[in-house]
């Protein structure tokens, strides 16, 4: 993949990658990822202790957060749509969730308008 | 005020291989020509749900501005903090489901959301769920929000005289109007963009056609090398 965000962690980055990128075409892609054994787990722990400090610098981890805030609203479209087992363009109960969704939207902020 | 934008379209290509091109889109700009835009990619979690074998990925993208220039000349620096040349934090979310067939992603802007959120969601799946392998549909929702002088106030809890130049601002240009303007100039230029990053899809997944997995981390690491001689 490209750089990650903080230099320091580039290499430990990279290493995970090539293993997630080789896991899921070799083993996911085709069936065989066991949920309990992630081969590439073990890097992935190094790789985000390397970056939680830099999510903590640069606000990131601030961001998340207000992000999951903001869009509570979205988190029931979300939430509704994996249960979409075929996705919610091809399903009516789905798309029903979709405009539900807009409606909500449309109200929520008509209020913050007034 | 909300802004919505769908399109559909269909890659030559079988949904395992459109899945794996989707994680390795910003991979090297040797790879897609398309992502030199992509400053930095992270995974921030990654896990199979033991329950239901599906994959949730997490990521986030550090992209050269995601706010089109004409958005910002709109704005006065006491809202943008002269963000024209700052980048733009893109969280990613994705769910693959193997055994169904479908994979759903979702992209959102972390910062600049009081000017402008944009959410786009993409649904990943064989066509009308018939197995054909060689096929793959995608249907991608762009919501485009402007919440300009909404909620930056009440949000961000700015100090007071930062408040009293908004308002001031808002009070002579309508902040509606404004809303609007961004919006649709947003829409715009992602509707410009899903052309290209469609694209850069296309280039990936013909590499995958050609070489495989293996080949393109291959080049990958030897770009990765050119890269490093050259600092």
């Amino acid at each position: 993949m490209s750089q990650s965000l903080a230099k320091q962690c580039n290499e430990v980055k990279e290493r995970y990658d090539t293993c997630f990128l080789k896991w899921y075409s070799e083993k996911y892609l085709r069936g065989a990822a066991n949920a309990d054994s992630n081969e590439c787990s073990a890097l992935f722990k190094e790789y985000s202790a390397c970056l939680h400090g830099a999510l903590k610098d640069r606000g990131i981890d601030k961001l998340l957060e207000d992000a999951r805030e903001d869009n509570k609203e979205n988190d029931a479209t979300f939430m509704g749509r994996k249960k979409c087992k075929r996705g919610y363009s091809h399903s009516q109960p789905c798309l029903l969730t979709f405009q539900t969704h807009r409606i909500i939207t449309r109200i929520w902020i008509g209020t913050g308008r007034r | 005020m909300v802004l919505t934008h769908t399109t559909n379209h269909t890659y030559s290509h079988p949904f395992p291989t459109v899945t794996l091109a989707f994680f390795l889109r910003y991979c090297s700009p040797q790879l897609n020509p398309f992502a030199s835009h992509v400053l930095s990619t992270d995974t921030i979690s990654s896990h199979v749900d033991p329950d239901t074998g599906r994959l949730h990925t997490t990521r986030i993208h550090l992209k050269k501005s995601r706010m089109p220039p004409a958005v910002m000349k709109l704005l006065p620096t006491s809202i943008t903090g002269g963000a024209a040349d700052k980048a733009s934090y893109i969280l990613e979310t994705s769910v693959v489901d193997m055994r169904e067939g479908w994979m759903s992603t979702e992209s959102r802007n972390l910062n600049f959301v009081g000017v402008l959120s944009v959410v786009e969601r993409q649904l990943y799946a064989a066509p009308n769920g018939v197995a054909d392998p060689g096929k793959t549909d995608v249907e991608t929702k762009v919501v485009f929000r402007s919440r300009l002088g909404e909620r930056i106030r009440d949000k961000l809890g700015h100090p007071i005289q930062h408040t009293t130049q908004e308002s001031g601002w808002f009070a002579r240009l309508g902040a509606r109007g404004i809303q609007r303007s961004i919006e649709s100039l947003a829409s715009t230029k992602t509707q410009d963009q899903l052309g290209k990053s469609r694209e850069g899809m296309r280039i990936i997944l013909e590499r995958l056609r050609q070489t495989g997995i293996m080949g393109v981390l291959e080049l990958r690491k030897r770009a990765r090398e050119r890269g490093m001689e050259a600092i």
